[in-house]
C-alpha cells in the first residue's frame, strides 16, 4: 500500500517538475465574450503583446495576442475571425530566456475604473493588427412623472419626464463609441414654454461619439460631462485623452451649455487641461486630478479656474475624498484681476473603526458660481452672497448581525442665514423580522431651520416579495414642528408607500406615495417612474 | 512509510489549491466555490445553476442593481475591484453641487428623488404651504435643471421678482422692506385674500370686518394710511359726548381708544399727569363719566369740582381768608390742590 502511494507521490512531482520546464504549448482554458485564457506550463519567456499561434494544416497562423500574462497563464484576445473552444491548443514563440527570476503575476486586469466609463475590456488597443473588439450596447429608457394632487387651496401639478439614456460601444467591432444621456420634461400646463423654445423642456447632457485610437488615447466629440472634471459640467466640443502608464494628459476645447436653456452656445467659448494620476498600493487606490478651464463668453473672459480633486483608498479602511475650485480671475468694477479665491471645497471621508463600526464625515463650502461676463445684470448681488458651509456626521454601527444603529448630525450655515440649520437623526433597523423576514426601521429626527423648530418621529417597514422582484415599503412619520415666527405649531402625519416591480424581463416600474397631512389640509404627492433597460 | 497516506491528500491539497490560484482568472484570495457559477459545460457563467448570493458581498443588489449586467461593475474579472461608490460608476450630472452621497436622495431601486420633502426638512428651507407642492425648477434654476446652487432661505431671495412687479400696493414705491414673513405666511397659498398676513396692523376688534374697502380704496391697497384719524375723521367730529372737536382734542385717538368697537372703554390716562389725577389719588374710582366735571360737553377747558365737593361758599372764604389770590370757583382750586387733597 505504501508503495503505491511513493509510486503515486512520484509521478506527482515528476508531473510538477516536468511542468517547471515550460514548454511553449497552451491550453485555452477559459473563454469570455472579450478574452481568452490559456494556461501553459511556464510562461517564462511570453510577454505582453506577443502573438500565440494555432498549428494547422498550411502550418501556424496567429490567433491570439497576450494582454497580460501570470507565471502560467496568459489574458489573450483574439486575432481575426477564429472561433475557440475549450481545450484548443496554441504556441507560443517564447523569446530567448532571461536569467533572474521571473516573479509570478497574477492574473488580474490593471484597467482602472473610470466613473461613467463602459468596461475598458472594451476599449483595450486600437483595431491596428486586426484585434477584435466586442460590440456591446447598453441603454434605458424612462418615464416618470411627479404628480401633486389636487387639494382644497391648490391645483394639481404634473411633471412629467422622459429619459433616454444609451452607450453603444465598439461599434462594428471598432474603436468607436457612442453615448447619450437626454431627458425631455415639462409640466402639463407648460406647453407654451416648450413651444416657444425646445430647450425648456429638452435636456441634453451626453450626446457624444468617443474612438479609442488604443487603450490609451481617447478622443471625444460631442457634448459630454467628463468624470474627470464632473463639476465643469457638460463640454460641447472636444476632449482628448492619452495615458502614460499611471498618469493621463487630457485637454478640452469647445462650448459650455447656455447658461439658460442649456441649449449649444456658441459664444461659450472654453478650453482647458487637465493631469490625472492613478496610483494603486496593495490596500487601494489613490486618484488625483489637476485641471485648469477657462471659460469665455463672446471672447470675453467669463471664468477662469482650476480644480483637483483626491480620492484615496491607500490606508487600510480609510477612504478619503476631495476636490477644491479655486477661481483665478476677478473683474469687479470693470477691473480685471488675477486672484486665488476659493471656490468650491468638498471633502468626505468614511472611516471603518472596526468590522461593524463605520464613522463618516463631510464638509462642504461652497459658493454661487459667478460668470463675470454672462452673469454681469446681477453680477453685484452675486458677488454679495456668502458661502454656504455644512458639517454632516455620520457613524453606523452592526451590534449584530441583521441589526443596524445608526446617528447622523448636519449643520448648515450661510451669513446671511437668519440662524443655522442643524438637525441630528437617529435610526435602528432590524433586517431579518421573524416569521415575515421584513426589515423594519424606527427613526428619530430634531430639526432647527432659520423658519422651523420641530421633531419628527418615524416608522417603516419593507419586504422583498414576489421572490426579490417586488419590493415594497409603508412609513409614517410625526412631524411635531413650530413656525418660529408667528410660533404656530404646524403639525403634520405622513405617511408613504412604494413599490419597486421588475415585473417582465428589464421592465421596471417604481410607484411611490407621500401624503402629508395637516389640521386642515392634505397633500398628496405620486411619483411614478417606468423604466426599460436594454 | 505510515504517515505516507497523511501527505499525499496534504500535497495534492497543497497542489490543487496551488492550481487553483495560478488558474483563476477572479484574483487572489477568491473564495467563492466555482460551482456557484460554473458547471462542466463550460466556464461561462451558467444561469441555471447560479447560486451565488450577492447580497453577502460587500454590495447588495438592490433594486435596479440586479437587472444591471454584471460586467456593467464588474469590469474586470477580479470581483473585488468592482466599485461601489455610486459617483464611481455614475457620471455626477449635478456637477458636485451636492457632494457625492447619492445616498441622501437616490435609491437603487430609482433615480426618482421620491423624499423631496424630507430632504427639505433636513436642509435650510424646510417646505410648508405652497412650498411642498411646488416646482422643483421654481426655486432651482439651473439651466442644466440639475444642477444645484446654494440658495439663500430668505423669502425676497427667490421672490424678488414678485416683490418688484408688485402695485397693490407698491413695494418699492413704499419701501415696505424685503421681510416678506412680516405680511405673507410662509404656509399660505396666495400673496393676498388668505394668505396675506395683516400683523402688522392687526385686524382685532372693530377692525375685524370683512369688508377690505371700508378702509381700503376699492382695488387700491397702496395709499392706506395707518392713522386712526385718516379713517374715523368723520367720528372725531361727530361725537358729541365729548366733543373732541370742539374741545380741541387730539386726533390721536389712541390717546384715549383702543381697536374695542364702540370707541369703549376711553381711556385718557395722561389726564393724571397732564391736568389732575383722576386715575390715581383719592378721585381715583370716584367718577363715572367725563361729564361730571365737565359739565360744558363743548369746553374740556372748563370743569367744576362742586359737583361732588358740597362747600359753602361763606364758610370756604372764612377758611381761606389768609390766602392771597383766593377766589371761589374750581379753577382757583385745582391750582392750589393739584392732587385734590386739601393739605396740598
Amino acid at each position: 500500500m505504501g508503495k503505491r502511494f511513493t509510486i503515486v507521490l512520484l509521478l506527482l512531482l515528476v508531473k510538477a517538475l516536468a511542468s517547471a520546464q515550460g514548454p511553449p504549448e497552451g491550453t485555452v482554458t477559459y473563454i469570455t465574450s472579450q478574452h481568452i485564457y490559456v494556461r501553459f506550463n511556464s510562461t517564462e519567456g511570453l510577454a505582453d503583446g506577443d502573438t500565440l499561434f494555432m498549428q494547422e494544416n498550411r502550418g501556424e497562423i496567429p490567433v491570439l495576442v497576450i494582454l497580460s500574462h501570470s507565471s502560467t497563464s496568459c489574458v489573450c484576445e483574439g486575432l481575426g475571425e477564429h472561433e475557440f473552444s475549450l481545450s484548443d491548443q496554441v504556441i507560443g514563440h517564447p523569446a530567448a530566456p532571461e536569467t533572474g527570476e521571473v516573479t509570478p503575476v497574477a492574473v488580474t486586469s490593471e484597467k482602472s475604473v473610470e466613473p461613467g466609463e463602459g468596461p475598458v475590456a472594451d476599449k483595450v488597443e486600437g483595431d491596428q493588427g486586426g484585434v477584435k473588439r466586442k460590440q456591446t450596447v447598453n441603454g434605458r429608457f424612462t418615464f416618470s412623472s411627479y404628480s401633486d394632487l389636487k387639494n382644497k387651496q391648490l391645483d394639481g401639478r404634473e411633471r412629467l419626464r422622459y429619459t433616454f439614456s444609451m452607450a453603444a460601444r465598439n461599434i462594428g467591432g471598432s474603436g468607436l463609441t457612442l453615448e447619450t444621456y437626454t431627458t425631455f420634461s415639462h409640466t402639463l400646463k407648460q406647453w407654451a414654454e416648450i413651444r416657444n423654445n425646445l430647450f425648456n423642456g429638452l435636456k441634453i447632457y451626453n450626446l457624444s461619439a468617443s474612438y479609442a485610437f488604443s487603450e490609451s488615447m481617447l478622443l471625444t466629440a460631442g457634448r459630454r460631462i467628463n468624470p474627470k472634471l464632473s463639476s465643469v459640467g457638460a463640454i460641447d466640443g472636444l476632449q482628448f485623452e492619452k495615458k502614460f502608464g499611471s498618469l493621463s494628459a487630457g485637454v478640452i476645447a469647445g462650448f459650455r451649455p447656455d447658461y439658460q436653456d442649456y441649449s449649444i452656445n456658441s459664444g461659450l467659448f472654453q478650453y482647458g487641461a487637465y493631469l490625472a494620476h492613478n496610483f494603486k498600493g496593495a490596500a487601494g487606490r489613490m486618484q488625483n486630478t489637476l485641471a485648469y478651464i477657462e471659460q469665455m463668453n463672446q471672447g470675453q473672459t467669463d471664468r477662469r479656474f482650476v480644480y483637483f480633486q483626491h480620492s484615496n483608498t491607500l490606508v487600510s479602511n480609510l477612504w478619503f475624498f476631495g476636490s477644491v475650485e479655486a477661481d483665478l480671475y476677478q473683474q469687479v468694477g470693470g477691473t480685471k484681476q488675477t486672484v486665488f479665491n476659493l471656490y468650491n471645497t468638498y471633502v468626505n471621508m468614511r472611516y471603518r473603526v472596526a468590522r461593524p463600526v463605520t464613522l463618516s464625515l463631510s464638509y462642504s463650502a461652497r459658493n454661487n458660481l459667478i460668470y463675470y461676463e454672462s452673469y454681469k445684470d446681477f453680477l453685484d448681488r452675486l458677488l454679495d452672497e456668502k458661502t454656504l458651509q455644512g458639517w454632516r456626521f455620520r457613524v453606523n454601527y452592526r451590534p449584530i448581525p441583521y441589526l443596524y444603529l445608526g446617528a447622523h448630525a448636519a449643520y448648515r450655515y450661510r451669513k446671511d442665514d437668519p440662524l443655522p440649520t442643524k438637525n441630528a437623526h437617529i435610526y435602528a433597523t432590524y433586517t431579518r423580522i421573524p416569521r415575515i423576514g421584513a426589515s423594519v426601521t424606527a427613526n428619530f429626527t430634531w430639526m432647527q431651520s432659520a423658519y422651523l423648530d420641530g421633531m419628527i418621529y418615524g416608522i417603516g417597514i419593507d419586504k422583498d416579495l414576489l421572490n426579490e422582484k417586488l419590493h415594497a415599503e409603508l412609513k409614517y412619520h410625526y412631524v411635531d414642528q413650530t413656525y418660529r415666527n408667528a410660533e404656530m405649531a404646524i403639525p403634520q402625519h405622513v405617511g408613504e408607500a412604494g413599490l419597486s416591480w421588475a415585473f417582465y424581463r428589464k421592465l421596471y416600474l417604481t410607484v411611490h406615495y407621500e401624503g402629508t397631512f395637516e389640521k386642515s389640509l392634505g397633500y398628496n404627492r405620486i411619483f411614478i417612474s417606468l423604466s426599460q433597460r436594454f | 512509510m505510515r504517515i505516507l497516506p497523511l501527505i499525499l491528500p496534504a500535497l495534492l491539497f497543497l497542489f490543487v489549491h496551488a492550481t487553483r490560484q495560478t488558474d483563476s482568472p477572479h484574483g487572489d484570495n477568491f473564495k467563492i466555490p466555482c460551482n456557484k457559477c460554473h458547471s462542466a459545460k463550460g466556464w461561462e457563467l451558467d444561469m441555471e445553476i447560479y447560486s451565488y448570493d450577492h447580497n453577502t458581498a460587500n454590495m447588495p443588489l438592490l433594486g435596479q442593481h440586479a437587472q444591471t449586467k454584471c460586467r456593467q461593475c464588474h469590469i474586470s474579472l477580479v470581483f473585488s475591484e468592482a466599485q461601489t461608490d455610486c459617483y464611481q460608476c455614475h457620471t455626477d450630472l449635478h456637477e458636485q453641487t451636492v457632494g457625492n452621497d447619492c445616498d441622501r436622495c437616490h435609491t437603487p431601486y430609482s433615480w426618482i428623488v421620491n423624499n423631496i420633502t424630507d430632504i427639505h426638512r433636513q436642509g435650510r428651507f424646510p417646505l410648508l404651504g405652497a412650498h411642498l407642492t411646488a416646482d422643483c425648477n421654481s426655486c432651482h434654476q439651473s439651466a442644466s435643471s440639475l444642477r444645484f446652487e446654494p440658495l439663500g432661505v430668505d423669502c425676497v431671495d427667490c421672490h424678488l421678482a414678485e416683490y418688484q412687479a408688485t402695485t397693490q400696493p407698491n413695494h418699492v414705491e413704499g419701501s415696505l422692506g424685503t421681510a416678506c414673513e412680516e405680511c405673507h405666511s410662509i404656509t399660505a397659498f396666495s400673496w393676498s385674500g388668505a394668505g396675506f398676513s395683516h400683523q402688522f396692523f392687526p385686524l382685532t376688534g372693530g377692525h375685524d370686518i370683512q369688508d377690505c374697502n371700508r378702509c381700503h380704496t376699492p382695488g387700491d391697497f397702496s395709499r392706506t394710511p395707518a392713522e386712526c384719524y385718516a379713517c374715523h375723521q368723520d367720528d372725531y367730529l361727530a361725537t358729541t359726548n365729548p366733543a373732541h372737536q370742539a374741545s380741541g382734542f387730539s386726533t390721536d385717538c389712541m390717546l384715549c381708544h383702543t381697536t374695542q368697537p364702540g370707541w369703549k372703554p376711553a381711556d385718557f390716562r395722561i389726564h393724571d399727569g397732564e391736568f389732575f389725577p383722576i386715575y390715581s389719588g383719592s378721585h381715583r374710582g370716584e367718577w363715572d363719566s367725563c361729564t361730571q366735571c365737565h359739565e360744558d360737553p363743548n369746553n374740556y377747558s372748563s370743569f367744576t369740582c362742586l359737583t361732588c365737593h358740597e362747600h359753602s361758599q361763606s364758610r370756604m372764604d372764612n377758611a381761606h381768608s389768609e390766602e392771597r389770590n383766593y377766589s371761589y370757583n374750581s379753577m382757583a382750586c385745582l391750582d392750589c390742590h393739584p392732587t385734590g387733597r386739601g393739605g396740598d
